[in-house]
């Protein structure tokens, strides 16, 4: 029995020593027709629509954009900027004497359309406080101001520089600003409310020119400012000095904005109305469109996504872009293509709910390429994550998305883009779809 | 009594310890398919007699291979039966080569007598065993060139835990009977690659059911035999667990999470086997064995292979020189076998089939019992080598531990 007993405490040391390694084989494709079988579709139908928001609120950061002309395909627009400019103290020498008062404006490499056209910048005096319209407490692309047509304070024509240029100087009506130096050196004006009370600010109206240009002006106060120029008869240095009105750039609500108005006429936006009307490409030349600034706007959804279904229902996606093509014919050097579009989610009503996130919680853009070789140029959106909350949701009408630029509030960019039946570059959505499970 | 008893605790420890060795007892790439490869290694002396032994007694050994064995089994005696085996496995298809050491439990058994002319075994025996890693597989994407390539493991393997009963009907005619319940789990780890994200399933398969044997042995002398047995098609009831994600972008993403689906149950075969025995010179026992499976009837299908009817061929041979001797050498049986098969599945029409060379000695541990130590070598081939399989060469040793106990004589001892 000891034997027994001995053999067996034997046995389990044994056992417990038991050695199994894997065994690592480099197979034939088809000793294992593994249970996953990966399938790649391009043939799922993906709409494409065009929209208008009815309005867009001005940004925290804006810029000033000022400019005008007429698209081939979007018809006129023209953008006017109206800016609240005020001291940043209250301390001018009781002996300076007005010389003159100058608009400089910082260019901040924002351009549209041709900018060897020349244009023209008219000045005017804002007469109404710079605020929001009642109940509002945003400024629109639509907003605008009473201002004095009667005085023209300054005009400049000229041909832009917005790449190599540093701004550009408007000299300004003398009156205006000896009125404001006075006032301000004689201590009539000791803060902004008194300030406010003589002037409201300036409104910068482009004259229209068929070709012409779109321009950025930056609003920092390093860069943009109203310069009233005087001397100091003590003074004994031949610099004359300064004093500057600039744009409150922390002010809540802003105190500046641009108005853009555009002119459809002709175009295939002419009877665009609400923005909860969509317009399919369909009926838009097989096209879909984006302008910014203007609020038209592209939407992108996918139907008939949960068809995938019907390859199997345990499955899932691996990969999933959406490639749309934009042709030569639509776009210049400049009237170019910005290189990347946020893309952001819209619930049905066509309203912005949420920016469009990959599954690292980076939010998802839709990049350019262009291979000239080809002809070929597009934009790629990686849509995994975006196929999987649809499959998963019970509501895709409210999971559309919207394409625009980065800066769409204070741009003039537009896009044409080809839709899944035009002749050539037709947009295509692939979708990467892996079966696990083939019962 | 108490004796008894405490067989039994230990036998209950040990079967504890070797069901939680049941991951990759086997390294083949075979053991993919189906319910993995499924375990040919025995009881006592089987391993060397080309896996054959349907007519053969128990005389002095637990013969696993048919339940009527029970009834020679010797009044008063207990026998125990522990093995393993180590095998030594080569790889090899058009691309590589591989080859793996491995050792494993192989069976725990006991058997006892409940009466004069009736005994009982209870024996654990790995039932089918899976263990490979398959890598860079590579696959086209449908409706498109691309490629995606797919690595793929699975270990575990199911057991079976049978209790055997024979008895003398007359002196010429043994029946026996076994129930043996099989159960485990088999896992299987897929990670698909496909342009840098990854997909990765583990699924978890757990099937358990029982399955009647019957057997029958039919001695008209001492020396010659026949048996049949017959093994009553069962149906494994298999559920599954299944976990999937993917690596988007290198973050996971939980695709699927469930526990207990109920998936297709595993039918085995029925099947039955036949085979003789017959002593020469009272010095060589010669035995043989045709077992055959009737896979097909189960109308099942593999994610890749169909099955079909299995035959198995095995014989055997064991030389005894003197059981009484004093020379150790001439009490040691030598044995040597040879079995065939050919397979349960057809894998684009080509089956994998089976056959191996065995040798063997019993090495005989006392003069006073039957108690010995059963070492057997085999060589043998499964598979053949081409674009879609693999060929495996394995060298297996197998030790088996049979030792008798004369129970109650001893007591009386104690």
């Amino acid at each position: 029995m000891k034997k027994l007993l001995w053999s067996c405490l034997i046995t389990i040391s044994i056992i417990a020593c038991s050695t199994a390694d894997d065994i690592t084989l480099e197979a034939g494709e088809s000793f294992t027709n593994t249970s996953t079988v990966i399938h790649k579709i391009d043939t799922m139908s993906v709409d494409f629509s065009t929209f208008k928001f009815d309005s867009i609120p001005f940004p925290t950061l804006g810029r000033i954009l000022l400019g005008s002309y007429t698209d081939p395909i979007f018809g006129k627009s023209e953008s006017s900027s109206y800016l609240e400019m005020v001291p940043q103290h209250y301390d001018i020498d009781d002996e300076g004497v007005f010389d003159s008062i100058v608009l400089i404006m910082g260019y901040d490499n924002y351009f549209y359309n041709d900018t060897l056209s020349q244009m023209t910048y008219n000045v005017y005096e804002i007469t109404e406080d710079v605020k929001p319209a009642d109940n509002e407490s945003n400024f629109y692309n639509t907003s605008t101001l009473d201002y004095d047509t009667s005085i023209l304070l300054g005009s400049h024509t000229f041909t832009p520089k917005p790449m190599e240029g540093d701004s550009i100087r408007i000299t300004l009506n003398y009156p205006l600003g000896e009125n404001i130096f006075n006032k301000i050196r004689d201590k009539d004006i000791t803060d902004v409310d008194l300030f406010r009370d003589n002037f409201n600010g300036i409104t910068i109206q482009p004259e229209y020119n068929d070709n012409g240009n779109f321009i950025g002006f930056t609003t920092g106060s390093d860069y943009t400012m109203l310069r009233l120029y005087y001397s100091v008869p003590e003074d004994i240095s031949t610099e004359p000095q300064t004093y500057d009105l600039v744009i409150d750039n922390s002010a809540e609500p802003q105190t500046y904005f641009n108005h853009i108005e555009t002119d459809y006429t002709g175009t295939v936006f002419e009877n665009f109305q609400d923005e909860e009307n969509t317009y399919s490409s369909t009926t838009t030349g097989n096209s879909f469109y984006l302008q910014t600034g203007t609020g038209i706007a592209s939407k992108i959804a996918i139907p008939n996504i949960k068809s995938l279904y019907d390859l199997g229902n345990s499955g899932t996606v691996m990969d999933a872009y959406l490639k749309i093509y934009v042709s030569g014919a639509n776009y210049s050097d400049n009237r170019y293509l910005s290189d990347s579009l946020s893309v952001y989610v819209l619930d049905r009503h066509q309203a912005i709910s949420d920016a469009l996130y990959d599954y690292a919680g980076n939010e998802i853009i839709a990049k350019l390429t262009s291979k000239t070789e080809f002809g070929e140029t597009y934009y790629t959106i990686p849509l995994i994550s975006y196929v999987d909350n649809l499959l998963n949701s019970d509501s895709i009408e409210d999971l559309s998305l919207c394409l625009l630029p980065e800066d769409y509030e204070t741009t003039m960019n537009r896009i044409i883009f080809n839709d899944g039946n035009t002749e050539d570059f037709n947009a295509e959505l692939v979708i990467t779809y892996a079966l696990y499970y083939d019962e | 009594m108490m004796n008894r008893i405490y067989i039994t605790l230990v036998l209950i420890i040990l079967a504890q310890i070797a069901l939680s060795q049941t991951n990759n007892l086997t390294g083949s790439p075979y053991s993919l398919y189906g319910l993995g490869v499924f375990n040919e290694a025995n009881l006592g002396k089987t391993n060397a007699l080309g896996k054959s032994g349907v007519a053969l007694e128990s005389f002095y050994e637990i013969n696993n291979l048919n339940p009527a064995s029970l009834a020679t089994m010797t009044n008063k005696s207990f026998m125990f039966d522990v093995g393993f085996t180590g095998e030594m496995d080569t790889y090899q298809n058009n691309k590589s080569e591989d080859s793996k050491w491995r050792t494993n439990f192989s069976n725990l058994a006991i058997a006892f007598p409940v009466s004069n002319k009736a005994a009982m075994s209870i024996v654990l025996t790995p039932f089918t065993n899976v263990g490979y890693e398959l890598v860079g597989l590579e696959t086209n994407v449908e409706g498109s060139s691309d490629l995606y390539t797919t690595y793929v493991t699975g270990s575990g393997g199911l057991n079976s835990f049978k209790a055997n009963y024979g008895m003398a009907l007359t002196d010429k005619i043994n029946i026996g009977a076994g129930l043996e319940y099989i159960f485990g789990n088999i896992e299987e780890t897929e990670v698909v690659d496909y342009d840098s994200n990854y997909l990765y399933i583990d699924r978890d398969t757990y099937y358990k059911n029982l399955r009647a044997t019957v057997g029958f042995q039919y001695q008209p002398s001492e020396k010659f035999g026949f048996g049949a047995t017959v093994k009553f098609p069962t149906s494994l009831h298999a559920s599954q667990d299944i976990e999937v994600s993917k690596v988007i972008d290198l973050v996971e993403v939980t695709v699927q999470d469930e526990e207990e689906l109920d998936i297709n149950n595993f039918d085995l075969p029925l099947e039955f086997a036949v085979g003789f025995k017959k002593t020469f010179w009272n010095k060589l026992t010669v035995n043989a064995d045709y077992r055959r499976s009737f896979w097909d009837a189960t109308d099942q299908e593999d994610n890749l292979g169909s099955f079909k009817d299995q035959d198995f061929i095995g014989a055997g041979f064991e030389y005894l020189g003197n059981v009484r001797s004093f020379k150790y050498w001439d009490r040691v049986r030598y044995r040597a076998g040879l079995t065939y098969d050919n397979g349960y599945l057809s894998i684009n029409q080509e089956t994998i089939n089976n056959k191996a060379l065995t040798l063997g000695l019993g090495l005989p541990l006392s003069l006073k019992n039957n108690s010995f130590i059963n070492v057997s070598y085999s060589y043998g081939e499964r598979g053949v080598v081409s674009s879609t399989l693999t060929k495996e060469n394995y060298h297996l040793l197998s030790i088996n531990l049979s030792l008798e106990n004369i129970w109650f004589v001893k007591s009386k001892i104690n």
